[in-house]
């Protein structure tokens, strides 16, 4: 870890970015799919939606098989990289009409041999992000989507492909899209998920080998605009299952349905793009550098009503670098997307150091000189996700307190506030040049987030930092 | 000829100014309105105990006054009060103060405020009842308050004055205004 090249830093970031985005159920896809490709480059939107599935395993009387999930999205249609909310990946190609990108998407079936007596002595079954090669054609005639997807996690170790097909009926506010969809799982992606090996076997449960397994699923998604900038969607989709998975003695259902609602928020104007940015700072982006210590209260409440005192759990430091792009500009808040790499300092504490990562969405005000343009301060709420190499210590200390459940991968937040140093210094350097705090969250959102491990609680810093704005125009 | 020129355009410029600076000064509450005369009270405190206010009472197209706006504060706070907008000389309006605020602050306060707004066109957003987010520090000592209230845009400058409290605060807001016309 300590040899951790910024080659390495970059490949686990890129990592990142493929795998964070969620997905409900196994061959489900489009059910959790946001019209959002075929925004203007640049959009970027954030939401959260709840996802009803259903999987196929055995459950008892008194067990549910409904599951219900809260989902976060972010979503971000860029001229180089996506993030659709089930999916994200960089584009390879990209015109109107076709884009040929590499993705990814997490893959969310699981099995824990916990869930009741009959599943004692099965091996557990994780999730995993499935990556690959994704092929996107549309036009009049809807919108036609391959991928073809590998195991990127060495869990099941398999491979897997899907075509879909869909048409858009746009009628003003309100846009409905049915779709049907064909995948294709591999056997060794089957078998993981619904195989029963020699060593689970037992005489209510027999040695069980599906081999390959093919999916076929239909399903509406619905979407509501309710302003030029909010939308709510309503998605619903069913899949029939291979008779070699209905087959398995783990599995009592042979279809799965889902339904996913929610709401996004688009930053930038989907119908009028031309208001997305000023011209003037159209080039504008900037870096920042901090650096600080583990806190001891939560962001909300406590350490933005001046709690700054370090954590009693951990002493521990975390400095960054953080690239960030002005997504839009407006009469009261800025939009910006940003990019942090944290470094945590934990070897004190017997955690060593490692990387973090955060890729968010940061809303920043002003307050002004009265009658002019003069920043006096900024202040900033950023929210996204936080992937990090290594649980934090804190995390895991606080999470084991509680008997909970440990996340490397997070929600994110983040509180700024700042001064313009170009009200001390004359140096041209300086003029768009910040100095002020920063505090940074991770967290799970109160253990309701299959996506975020359903980890409750997380682990806050306080650092100072300084960020300097370039491209800025006159 | 040129001379007959520069007469009519230092003409023009003095009347602008003239037209200008009516925002408050030729204004007077009507009688038996309470709000209008409590808005006049602390119109002439502000001018009498805030000088650097002189300025833009000179010079605003319009001003937003709240004789008393309540702002109770624990880390969270909430405010609120009423009061009228001065557009040129005549009352146009009522207009409703909300705000919600989350920060360092402790304590509870009454103030009076006066948004001077440079021109139509910062008088329109307070008319579109858009929100608006702002910051404030200060600390308030019964009658005595020292505070930092920064522009929440480059065409208004806020100018606040403790009437009573006890307070210490450093916060970030959400404002949002209601503006009802009289004309309605």
């Amino acid at each position: 870890m300590k040899n951790t090249s910024m080659k390495q830093v970059a490949l686990r970031a890129a990592v990142l970015v493929i795998a964070t985005l969620a997905n409900p159920a196994n061959a489900q896809y489009e059910v959790a799919e946001i019209p959002f490709f075929n925004t203007p480059k640049g959009t970027a939107a954030l939401g959260g939606g709840i996802r009803l599935g259903q999987d196929l395993y055995i459950a008892t009387d008194n067990e549910d098989q409904r599951q219900y999930d809260l989902v976060p999205l972010y979503l971000y249609n860029g001229k180089y990289a996506f993030f659709r909310g089930t999916a994200g990946g960089v584009h390879l190609f990209n015109t109107d009409n076709v884009e040929l990108n590499v993705m990814g998407r997490y893959r969310f079936t699981k099995l824990d041999p916990d869930r009741n007596a009959f599943f004692e002595g099965i091996e557990e079954r994780k999730q995993t992000v499935d990556g690959g090669f994704e092929l996107r054609v549309r036009g009049g005639w809807g919108v036609l989507n391959a991928n073809y997807l590998t195991d990127t996690l060495n869990r099941h170790k398999g491979q897997s492909a899907e075509v879909s097909y869909r048409y858009t009926f746009d009628r003003g506010r309100f846009s409905f899209s049915p779709f049907v969809t064909w995948a294709w799982n591999d056997d060794k992606l089957t078998n993981y998920y619904y195989g029963v090996s020699e060593n689970e076997a037992r005489p209510d449960r027999s040695a069980y080998n599906p081999g390959e397994s093919q999916w076929l699923g239909f399903g509406m998604n619905t979407t509501w605009w309710v302003s030029e900038r909010i939308q709510f969607f309503a998605n619903l989709g069913f899949t029939g299952v291979d008779t070699v998975v209905s087959d398995s003695p783990l599995v009592e259902e042979d279809s799965q349905s889902a339904f996913f609602a929610g709401g996004t928020y688009i930053f930038g104007n989907v119908r009028r793009p031309e208001t997305f940015i000023s011209s003037a700072r159209a080039k504008e982006w900037s870096w920042r550098v901090n650096y600080g210590y583990q806190a001891d209260g939560n962001i909300i409440a406590e350490i933005d009503h001046g709690d700054f005192s370090k954590s009693g759990f951990a002493d521990t430091n975390i400095g960054g670098v953080t690239f960030a792009k002005l997504l839009t500009d407006g009469p009261r808040v800025d939009f910006t997307g940003k990019f942090a790499v944290f470094r945590h300092f934990e070897e004190d504490e017997g955690n060593g150091k490692f990387w973090s990562y955060a890729l968010y969405m940061m809303a920043t005000g002003r307050g002004y000189s009265p009658w002019s343009k003069e920043e006096v301060f900024r202040y900033g709420f950023g929210f996204g996700m936080s992937y990090a190499e290594e649980v934090p210590i804190t995390e895991q200390r606080k999470q084991a307190s509680k008997g909970n459940n440990t996340s490397r991968f997070l929600n994110y937040l983040e509180l700024q506030v700042d001064f313009p140093l170009r009200r001390l210094f004359k140096a041209k350097s300086m003029q768009n040049c910040y100095a002020g705090v920063t505090v940074v969250h991770r967290s799970g959102i109160f253990g309701t987030s299959d996506l975020l491990g359903d980890v409750a609680g997380g682990a806050d810093w306080i650092t100072a930092h300084l960020e300097c704005a370039m491209g800025r125009g006159s | 000829m040129k001379a007959r020129h520069r007469l009519a355009a230092m003409f023009a410029v003095s009347m602008a100014l003239v037209m200008n600076h009516a925002a408050a000064d030729e204004w007077q509450a009507e009688a038996g309105d309470r709000l209008q005369e409590r808005a006049e009270k602390a119109i002439d405190r502000i001018r009498s105990e805030v000088e650097r206010s002189h300025p833009y009472f000179e010079d605003a197209y319009a001003i937003a006054v709240w004789p008393g706006i309540t702002r109770v504060a624990a880390g969270f706070g909430g405010a609120y009060g009423k009061g009228i907008v001065i557009e040129q000389g005549k009352a146009s309006g009522t207009v409703k103060y909300w705000q919600f605020s989350s920060g360092i602050q402790a304590g509870a306060k009454n103030f009076a405020l006066i948004i001077f707004f440079k021109d139509k066109e910062a008088l329109e957003g307070l008319k579109r009842n858009d929100a608006q987010f702002t910051g404030q520090a200060g600390i308030d000592v019964l009658t005595f308050g020292a505070s930092g209230t920064p522009a929440y845009n480059d065409g208004v400058a806020l100018i606040p004055l403790t009437n009573l409290g006890l307070m210490a605060e450093f916060s970030a807001a959400g404002v949002w205004f209601r503006y009802k016309p009289y004309s309605e």
